[in-house]
């Protein structure tokens, strides 16, 4: 039987959800000759080791300890000993469903250059935490706007903790930069690097896998800051998508903080403590709205912290490249293939009706809507008067 | 509310009111015949979606394009422009009807058989090929509604313990669909009412979807009356609830249990309807909004899909409107208590506070100084006493349940 894929999947410390993953793994639909498992422990210290040494697995199992040195580095090194021609990333608090692999191969049995996107769900609990609810629902809502049709495809749309492509597509580009450290923003890298390269992304929803690890309210605010510190490292690789990230929407209030950096550093720690009080007494909405503002200042901090003043946040705002106009004829009126924007950041789509321009709409993205859709309520919503002449009004009499 | 309609009211004798539904989509007919009525109630529909309602009056029995125009006012005129514009953008889109999800359509009733042969008839007309239909016969006092399900290819299912919600769960235990759609027996449904109800499943946050209620007729006072102020229907445009929109007690702004589906998962999971609640026990009412509330209050949403269309046949008395309005104040504020009190929800105290300010003290007021679409005194003093006793009977059926524990 021969190889058909190499499963990459990087551990730091949690030997308790390699345990779990290396049960589920042998329980997958796929021939148990067709794949193997490499699992790169990324400096750990826990008994992760002794116990791959002492698990017996039907399917053949590799693994490496390397020195601590992050996500990226892990997963390159494991693709580096993989054997077979497609590779499929798996987190390792990401447990897969038997069918998992199978429906990741089933769509690279042609051969394409295309990037399989599975779903990595968390389980809600009866009773959930607000904390719980909130990251349920963001979950759900992004991998059903995947899903519409018409919708544009973003390099954030590649989360690599379920996820797989070719193994030349992987090296072509590059593999992942390993000067992302932390959480997160290499697998954004890359997929953008497999965009360019015209890499398809294909999700597909049957390759489903259970996301276990409990995080933290606390945990999400690190991730922000972190996310700050990348997307500064992304608008600088690649200044095109610049103006489509968070950090070009900035208000005064955050250009305020920004000059007062032990101010907001202050704000946060002071502030934290409160989610907790909220949650207890049942308070949601002061809830919501505290967790949103952590999370919004914390991702500032981060972007602050990579810059490292507020005069080098304007320059660099300054230097962003100029919004693309699209141009669009609804003579005919909307199909779902009439307008291809630039995926990601803000476009300016002038509207033009039997050979007049009405008006023009501004965008911004990236899309959590088919483009289609959120052009349509934008006109519906800002020009209802004025289409409403061009297109019904002349043949009635409402 | 319909100010218009509560003026028309106001105006003795009561002079029932027409109901017609106005195709809008190629424009607005000459006229709109309403024979035998001098008042008319007009649904204006426009590309297969209802965009308003109107109260107009209809001296020979038929109202002028002119009068219909005049009383569009301009929420429901931006309403039917979006739509027609909507169509003619879109007309170009081949509209992909995706695969519905499996269901299941339960109908609880108890001894109203000529209603349920009309509503059995309506939803037979709006399904395509095979579905799954119960009837769950509601401690029955004989066996004319066993009778008539046999005519039909429906289930039969009869549930002893009384009470709405006991039914709605025997309906849940026995169905097969992975959605449940929920109706009762004093409806008659719209021909895409199953197509409509379900499209909203698609996206997988939703938990429960329910529809537009329109009336079916208005021949007397208490119908009208009950339509005219607030009724079941809940507006003309989607919306989506969840907890964030709302405070998750706040629920009864979600719509009502005779037009709602769930998924059957979470009904059987949260035990959505296995209380003692709702029509049939001292509760009243609140059994559907307090499954809204559980489903909330877990982070899932719900959305009101007004294109999912059933015609309800009001109370046609004015002893039963009453009786109502005063079910749903001890229905509301029981409800309310119990969040407080088992879930430990504080917004609970906030929005029995704001309903009651908002509703039983606005009303009042409005009535003691003449206001002429005010209520009736009557009906007023009857909610005040539904909402002053409800808590009573919430804490009376608390020890009564924890007597039944003990024992």
């Amino acid at each position: 039987m021969s190889l058909l894929c190499s499963v990459v999947i990087p551990t730091h410390n949690r030997s308790d959800c390699l345990q779990k993953m290396l049960k589920a793994l042998s329980r997958q639909t796929l021939a148990k000759g067709q794949f193997e498992v490499i699992v790169v422990m990324d400096g750990c210290t826990d008994n992760s080791e002794e116990l791959l040494k002492q698990t017996q697995t039907d399917f053949h199992l590799e693994y490496v300890l390397q020195q601590q040195a992050g996500q990226a580095r892990a997963r390159n090194v494991g693709v580096q000993l993989a054997h077979a021609d497609v590779i499929v990333f798996l987190d390792d608090d990401v447990i897969p469903e038997p069918e998992c692999l199978e429906h990741h191969l089933r769509n690279h049995s042609a051969g394409n250059s295309i990037a399989v996107l599975g779903q990595a769900h968390i389980a809600l609990p009866l009773h959930p935490s607000l904390y719980q609810k909130v990251v349920w629902a963001w979950w759900e809502d992004r991998y059903h706007e995947m899903q519409q049709p018409g919708r544009i495809v973003s390099y954030r749309d590649f989360c690599v903790g379920n996820a797989s492509l070719l193994k030349n597509d992987f090296i072509s580009v590059g593999g992942f930069d390993e000067s992302f450290a932390g959480y997160g923003g290499e697998d954004f890298d890359l997929g953008y690097r497999l965009l360019k390269k015209g890499v398809v992304f294909h999700f597909e929803d049957k390759a489903v896998a259970w996301h276990y690890h409990e995080t933290s309210p606390y945990q999400v605010l690190k991730n922000m800051y972190q996310e700050g510190m990348h997307d500064v490292i992304l608008a600088t690789k690649y200044p095109e998508i610049r103006r489509g990230l968070r950090l070009m929407q900035h208000t005064q209030a955050i250009d305020f903080l920004m000059q007062k950096p032990l101010l907001a550093k202050g704000l946060i720690i002071g502030l934290k403590p409160f989610l907790f009080i909220y949650e207890a007494l049942g308070f949601r909405r002061l809830w919501r709205n505290l967790f949103g503002k952590l999370r919004h200042c914390s991702y500032w901090q981060g972007v602050y912290q990579q810059l490292g003043s507020f005069k080098a946040y304007q320059q660099f705002c300054e230097a962003a490249p100029p919004i693309p106009v699209i141009q669009l004829d609804l003579t005919h009126g909307f199909s779902t293939e009439a307008i291809s924007i630039h995926g990601d950041g803000p476009n300016r789509i002038d509207v033009w009706f039997q050979g007049k321009q009405i008006t023009s709409v501004t965008l911004n993205g990236p899309m959590d809507v088919p483009v289609n859709t959120a052009v349509l309520e934008l006109l519906l919503e800002q020009n209802l008067q004025l289409l409403y002449q061009l297109l019904v009004s002349r043949q009635e009499n409402v | 509310m319909s100010h218009r309609g509560n003026l028309l009211l106001k105006q003795k004798p009561f002079k029932p009111f027409g109901i017609r539904t106005v195709d809008l989509s190629e424009g607005v007919p000459d006229f709109v015949s309403v024979e035998g009525y001098e008042r008319a109630f007009l649904v204006l529909k426009a590309c297969g979606h209802v965009v308003d309602t109107l109260v107009v009056e209809s001296p020979d029995g038929r109202v002028e394009a002119s009068a219909l125009i005049e009383a569009l006012d301009a929420e429901g005129r931006r309403r039917l422009q979006k739509v027609l514009v909507r169509d003619r953008l879109l007309s170009k889109v081949i509209d992909e009807r995706p695969a519905l999800p499996s269901y299941s359509v339960i109908v609880c009733t108890r001894d109203r058989t000529q209603d349920l042969d009309n509503c059995l008839q309506s939803i037979l007309n709006s399904t395509q090929g095979a579905c799954e239909i119960l009837v769950i016969d509601n401690d029955p006092p004989n066996d004319d509604t066993k009778d008539l399900a046999e005519h039909y290819s429906v289930k039969y299912f009869r549930e002893m313990k009384r009470g709405l919600n006991w039914a709605r769960t025997c309906g849940a235990k026995a169905a097969t669909g992975d959605i449940l759609i929920y109706t009762d027996d004093d409806v008659v449904v719209d021909a895409e009412w199953i197509n409509n109800i379900l499209r909203p499943f698609k996206a997988p946050r939703v938990a429960a979807v329910t529809g537009l209620t329109l009336p079916v007729e208005l021949e007397s006072h208490a119908q009208s009356f009950f339509e005219f102020y607030g009724g079941h229907g809940r507006g003309f445009e989607r919306k989506f609830f969840d907890y964030t929109v709302i405070p998750a007690c706040a629920a009864g702004l979600v719509g009502s249990g005779a037009n709602m589906a769930i998924r059957r998962e979470l009904v059987l999971k949260h035990k959505l309807f296995e209380q003692e609640l709702d029509a049939g026990t001292r509760t009243l009412s609140g059994g559907d909004t307090y499954a809204y509330y559980q489903l909330l209050d877990a982070g899932h949403q719900i959305v009101y899909e007004p294109d999912a269309l059933v015609w309800h046949r009001h109370r046609r008395d004015d002893a039963s409107l009453v009786h109502m309005l005063y079910g749903y104040s001890v229905g509301g504020f029981a409800l309310l208590m119990r969040c407080l009190f088992e879930h430990k929800d504080p917004e609970a105290l906030m929005v029995g506070l704001q309903w009651f300010k908002q509703h039983h003290i606005k009303q009042l007021w409005r009535s003691l100084r003449h206001k002429p679409d005010a209520m009736p005194l009557s009906m007023i003093l009857k909610e005040w006493l539904g909402a002053i006793l409800s808590p009573w009977i919430y804490m009376h059926n608390r020890c009564l349940a924890a007597m039944r524990d003990k024992r």
